[in-house]
């Protein structure tokens, strides 16, 4: 459990008791900063000693003061006390009469000896005390760029795991230690997935602890040497995250601003994480939302393309019965034209339906290599009967590749494009299809000279047979797009779409 | 003016129209088509039709909107053909003045009952009878007396009230809010439950059967209509 790292530092690190903004102060004076405070001030002494022939003995403690100055920046307050001190005493000894004596014989030697100490103590004192303040900036400032960097790697993180990670990266640089990901795995059981450096263990008391930091979602702190427990602190990153931190031997002290800045990043990527989940489930809605509009819209148009028959069909039956008498012959023979065309548009939408609950269902079309133009032909020539006396035309630009797809499908959806043209168009229209290859795709459209797509239309309907073509193509691999109007504010232009295959 | 009514057939369905054209000529009336609701409203108001039969599905225009710019200006009667899935724009269309509906499919004798019945509604003697008779009802007015097969029957002041409303338009259907408006008056215009509560009563006191009306009729979500030539 001993690390050897200071016990300041690790209760420091998590304990919230720990309030004091230079620690140094208490600290016990470091070795290196005695010997380098006794040698400058012996130092200061010889050169004094060679400036004595040409300078008053009054400006010698000069040079001793700037030997005091040096001590305290560059190895601290206690440095620069202890550099005051040992000034004190040497230049009594060598630069007050009597000399190589501690006595003072003059009184007004007094009052220099005492105006000298005072001024080394304070600038000992002062000097020391900048040195502290600028580490302790210079340490707010690398903990403060250790933060904003995690911001701006944060913008990078499109997912949970890509945003603990970054976290992990940016707290390890934050405590000057190591740190660990724990995630929860299947099971559900905390596991580590990534340690900076890499490599770092944790013991079974360590993973209790992370465990409780996980269930309970509450921070456990680091313990301190010597007592039972963990050296790592552990924050919770919900949901299935925890991560442990170890303070490293790096900066000395400056606990509140370094508890400060773990505590940000950690605010941060939490707050990361539940932006990305809300997005998640507002994706998730707007998802629900568009398939049951999706629905809704199918099920009004199939209600309205199935009731359209059936009304014509019920009120030409009954009107035919109920005004016999009265009907002349000619109108006699349109109403039953029209129950006989109907009843053909009935059937055709059964027909469509059940290709629809098939794709519905999620049955997986049935794949061949079939000839696109060849299937086109299929279906323009059932359009043809289905619509005796319409013109509808069939081109080709190119050679069509074989298509691995499913003929049927395929027939159907583009009977109904050429059912849809047949409908937008005057009775002496054409409707025309063309087939031709366009960036790796089998595209087949299918043009009328209707009045378009309305686009103030009040209530817009999208019939059930290009629901339905739409699905087809879907379901195929393809895609239908609607071009509108084509030419001089009218015609509709629907592309069927399917993708080539990669020769393998 | 030839003698045979006019007609205009306002649906974007070709089908539709054409065995209108058909069944609305074999029995007696002159039929101008209109496709949208555009079309319709510039043939209303050039022809002077004498009723209108309206699609509510139609391409360019809200039904609604069509039943409202006309009865700012006219009381032209309307009948609005419906689909299961516009119950709600079918009320709507009746509470802004529609004379009543048909829904999708609907056999030609029922169009033509009530057209009958609309044609009728605009005769100027209609509503200001005294002595309402329907079938075996009798209803004096004035003197706030109801017989029923020959026997007097107690009614209170409101269902009085509101029998005469229904039997006011014979055949024709009136929409919850109409007759809530009427008897208990705009505050209470969805206060539907009174209105059960009291054709309740009303059919206790003067349907043969009260379980199985044949005076007062119920139109599911829509109100009430009392029979026509009882």
């Amino acid at each position: 459990m001993d690390s050897g790292i200071p016990r300041d530092q690790i209760s420091g690190m998590a304990g919230p008791d720990d309030g004091v903004t230079f620690p140094t102060w208490r600290s016990v004076p470091d070795p290196v900063g005695i010997i380098a405070a006794a040698a400058l001030v012996a130092l200061s002494i010889l050169f004094g000693h060679g400036l004595k022939a040409t300078l008053p003995t009054e400006s010698l403690h000069l040079v001793c003061l700037v030997a005091v100055l040096i001590s305290a920046v560059a190895f601290g307050f206690w440095s620069g006390l202890i550099a005051a001190a040992l000034a004190f005493l040497g230049y009594n000894f060598f630069f007050v009469e009597p000399l190589h004596t501690l006595s003072v014989a003059r009184p007004e030697d007094m009052i220099s000896l005492g105006a000298f100490l005072l001024a080394a103590g304070l600038t000992g004192f002062l000097a020391g005390r900048m040195r502290e303040e600028a580490a302790a900036a210079r340490h707010r400032a690398d903990l403060l760029e250790a933060v904003s960097a995690f911001t701006a790697d944060l913008a990078n993180a499109a997912t949970q795991e890509a945003i603990e990670t970054t976290a992990l990266r940016h707290l390890a640089r934050a405590v000057r230690g190591e740190a660990v990901l724990l995630r929860l795995d299947a099971a559900p059981r905390l596991v580590v997935a990534e340690t900076v450096p890499v490599g770092v263990r944790l013991g079974s008391l360590d993973m209790q602890i992370a465990d409780r930091a996980m269930r309970y979602g509450l921070a456990q702190p680091a313990t301190a040497p010597g007592w039972e427990g963990s050296r790592f602190a552990f924050h919770p990153l919900p949901p299935d995250a925890v991560l442990a931190l170890a303070a490293g031997p790096g900066g000395r002290g400056h606990a509140r601003a370094r508890e400060q800045a773990v505590a940000s990043i950690l605010d941060q990527a939490r707050r990361a994480i539940e932006r990305l989940a809300l997005a998640r489930s507002a994706a998730e809605a707007r998802e629900q939302a568009e398939r049951e509009a999706q629905r809704a819209a199918l099920l009004a148009s199939l209600s309205h393309d199935l009731r359209t028959p059936l009304a014509t069909i019920l009120g030409s039956v009954t009107s035919l019965r109920q005004l016999d008498a009265t009907l002349a012959p000619d109108a006699r023979a349109d109403l039953l034209l029209a129950i006989e065309e109907e009843a053909g548009r009935l059937s055709r939408y059964v027909a469509n339906l059940l290709h629809m609950t098939r794709l519905r269902s999620g049955l997986a079309p049935r794949l061949d290599w079939i000839d696109p133009a060849d299937v086109a032909h299929a279906a323009v020539r059932r359009a043809r009967d289905a619509f005796p006396g319409r013109s509808i035309m069939m081109e080709t630009e190119g050679d069509i590749p074989l298509l691995r797809t499913d003929g049927m499908l395929l027939e159907q959806a583009l009977f109904n494009l050429i059912d849809n043209a047949v409908k937008a168009s005057a009775a002496d229209g054409t409707v025309r299809l063309l087939a031709s290859v366009e960036a790796g795709s089998v595209v087949i459209a299918v043009t009328d000279h209707g009045p378009g797509f309305p686009d103030h239309a009040a209530e817009p309907r999208v019939g059930l047979g290009l629901t339905i073509c739409r699905g087809i193509a879907t379901a195929l691999g393809g895609s239908l797009t609607i071009v509108s109007p084509v030419r001089d504010g009218r015609g509709t232009m629907v592309r069927l779409a399917l993708p080539i295959a990669e020769a393998a | 003016m030839t003698g045979k009514p006019l007609i205009l057939v306002v649906d974007d369905e070709v089908q539709i129209q054409r065995f209108l054209r058909h069944a609305l000529d074999a029995a007696g009336y002159r039929v101008e088509p209109a496709m949208d609701a555009a079309s319709a409203l510039r043939a209303w108001s050039v022809l002077k039709p004498d009723l209108m039969i309206l699609d509510l599905g139609l391409p360019d225009m809200n039904g609604k909107t069509v039943v409202g710019e006309i009865r700012q200006r006219s009381d032209l009667p309307i009948i609005v053909l419906s689909a299961h899935d516009q119950e709600q724009e079918k009320i709507a269309a009746l509470d802004l003045g529609a004379n009543d509906f048909i829904a999708k499919p609907f056999g030609i004798g029922e169009l033509l009952a009530r057209i009958r019945v609309c044609l009728r509604g605009t005769r100027p003697a209609q509503g200001a009878e005294d002595v309402l008779r329907r079938g075996d009802l009798v209803i004096d007015i004035p003197a706030h007396r109801v017989e029923a097969a020959g026997k007097p029957v107690r009614l209170t002041p409101r269902e009085f009230d509101l029998l005469v409303l229904l039997a006011r338009h014979p055949g024709r259907v009136m929409t919850h809010r109409q007759i809530l408006t009427r008897i208990w008056g705009p505050a209470h215009t969805e206060d539907t439950p009174y209105l059960r509560v009291f054709i309740g009563q009303l059919r206790q006191k003067l349907e043969a059967n009260p379980s199985d009306p044949a005076l007062i009729l119920t139109e599911p979500g829509v109100g009430y209509r009392m029979v026509d030539g009882v």
